[in-house]
């Protein structure tokens, strides 16, 4: 316990002491691993990346298969489910370095994109995964890999495409080799996030539940156990589970030698929302 | 290194998959062209077609977030991988021995693990070494991000907790005692693995 207590004194100073400087504090700033974002992204949560996951296919037990998971925009309460959609004037892409060994750039892309069709038509694009495109200036001369500006790849087949709702659009190949999946899905997240909030209540949204947690801190460690709600409280435990927050959720399933083969077969993924 | 295989034994822990329940899907639809090999690689000149600019960026859970302060998180969205270590890991590991209080040699170890910001996997090895930092331990397991991996202890764990290092551990900040989905509902066993939306 003295540990605990002498950490917590060394973690108080330096708050207070980026406090003072003004600096915006990213202690431990747990909300999910991204939910919410800079300002920007925060006043558009359509913008935000909350999580990207990578795990082998057919549910974990096949390596021959690949799935990659990007959540964006929770949390999105069940009452806002109706509302919720991806936004057709963003592109939703993951990024995959090959390289070996591997260097951070991006050797492969996956692009995802909406259109603005409403009911049930809306069609979701899938291209790649191929190779990024070579962007050149409007001189003509490549500009560097591994930059962040890009277009949608235009000579490459669409690998999949499909129609669906706004909140559920699933989509395979006919044999069944590309599975793609884009809507409305529970969060998977979790964290104690009541109680980030109360050690941190910087970082507390302006709105919502969490929003009437006092202001200034009222722990200094995470709580020995987490009870899943408890209303007594006066807030949710946990927004990510307790208030059934839901995410939406591009979810590909494919042959993992798409992503590598040969002495390729070690990869970084990461996943970008561009605009 | 003897932490290493403490943080290991925990990790695998937290790997271990709950029990699933199946569910059906709704709509499908339609039509579908695959492309198994694509070689081409598309060159585009700026200004003839739309120019997408990045926004937003996550790799790794947590790393912007919990390591980096707020107004970095612009400049991390913006950026790509290769550069990383030269923009962050200075910031992480000043974070870390700082903030946390940990070596500097603990601090340099995680930001290693952590920078280039992209979850790593090695997508030939054995299906059941799959999880979170586990190729960190295992250069042989597969690595990767499951939907139950307990990614917040784990970084807590390292940063603030005895997984890697013994010394100047902060025990009430080394884990948010949450268990898997924190009692929210299960993933299910089938595509696409995350559960139905919660309803009103």
């Amino acid at each position: 316990m003295n540990g605990k207590f002498a950490l917590s004194r060394r973690w108080w100073a330096t708050l207070a002491a980026l406090a003072v400087t003004g600096s915006a504090v990213a202690v431990v700033a747990v909300r999910a691993s991204d939910h919410q974002d800079t300002p920007e992204v925060e006043l558009s949560p359509r913008m935000d990346i909350n999580d990207v996951y990578a795990f082998p296919g057919a549910n974990g037990t096949d390596n021959s298969r690949i799935t990659l998971v990007m959540t964006t925009s929770s949390p999105i309460v069940p009452s806002g489910n109706a509302g919720a959609k991806f936004d057709p004037n963003l592109l939703y892409q993951f990024h995959i370095d090959n390289s070996a060994p591997l260097d951070g750039i991006d050797d492969l892309v996956i692009q995802v994109t909406f259109d603005s069709t409403t009911g049930n038509n809306r069609v979701i694009n899938v291209r790649g995964p191929a190779a990024p495109p070579t962007r050149m200036d409007a001189d003509g001369t490549p500009l560097p890999r591994g930059g962040t500006a890009t277009v949608l790849l235009r000579n490459v087949p669409l690998s999949i495409t499909g129609r669906g709702t706004d909140s559920s659009l699933s989509i395979a190949t006919s044999g069944g080799n590309f599975q793609v999946f884009a809507g409305l899905r529970d969060d998977p997240f979790f964290i104690d996030l009541e109680q980030f909030f109360r050690i941190i209540p910087d970082r507390k949204p302006v709105s919502g539940p969490f929003a009437a947690l006092p202001e200034t801190p009222t722990a200094s460690a995470f709580r020995g156990s987490a009870a899943p709600f408890d209303v007594s409280r006066g807030a949710p435990v946990d927004i990510l589970t307790v208030i059934k927050a839901n995410t939406l959720a591009i979810v590909l399933e494919l042959p993992a030698p798409l992503l590598g083969s040969g002495s390729n077969r070690k990869i970084g993924v990461w996943g970008t929302i561009s605009r | 290194m003897i932490h290493r295989t403490k943080m290991f034994a925990a990790a695998a822990a937290v790997a271990s998959i709950a029990a699933l329940a199946g569910c059906g899907e709704d709509t499908v639809t339609n039509t579908v062209t695959v492309t198994d090999t694509v070689t081409i690689r598309d060159t585009v000149r700026f200004g003839e077609f739309r120019i997408f600019n990045q926004i937003e960026r996550l790799g790794n859970p947590l790393v912007s977030e919990a390591l980096l302060e707020k107004r970095d998180h612009g400049f991390h969205n913006a950026g790509s991988p290769n550069t990383d270590r030269a923009n962050f890991k200075a910031k992480l590991v000043k974070f870390i021995t700082t903030t946390a209080g940990r070596s500097a040699g603990t601090a340099n170890a995680i930001a290693d693990v952590l920078l280039p910001d992209m979850i790593t996997v090695q997508t030939d090895a054995v299906a059941n070494t799959a999880g979170y930092l586990q190729y960190v331990f295992n250069p042989a397991a597969y690595g990767g991000r499951k939907l139950n991996d307990d990614v917040v202890d784990i970084s807590l764990g390292a940063v603030f907790g005895t997984l890697l290092d013994p010394n100047n551990a902060s025990p009430g900040l080394a884990t948010d005692n949450v268990g898997a989905f924190g009692g929210g509902p299960a993933p299910t066993a089938t595509f696409p693995y995350l559960a139905a939306p919660n309803t009103p």
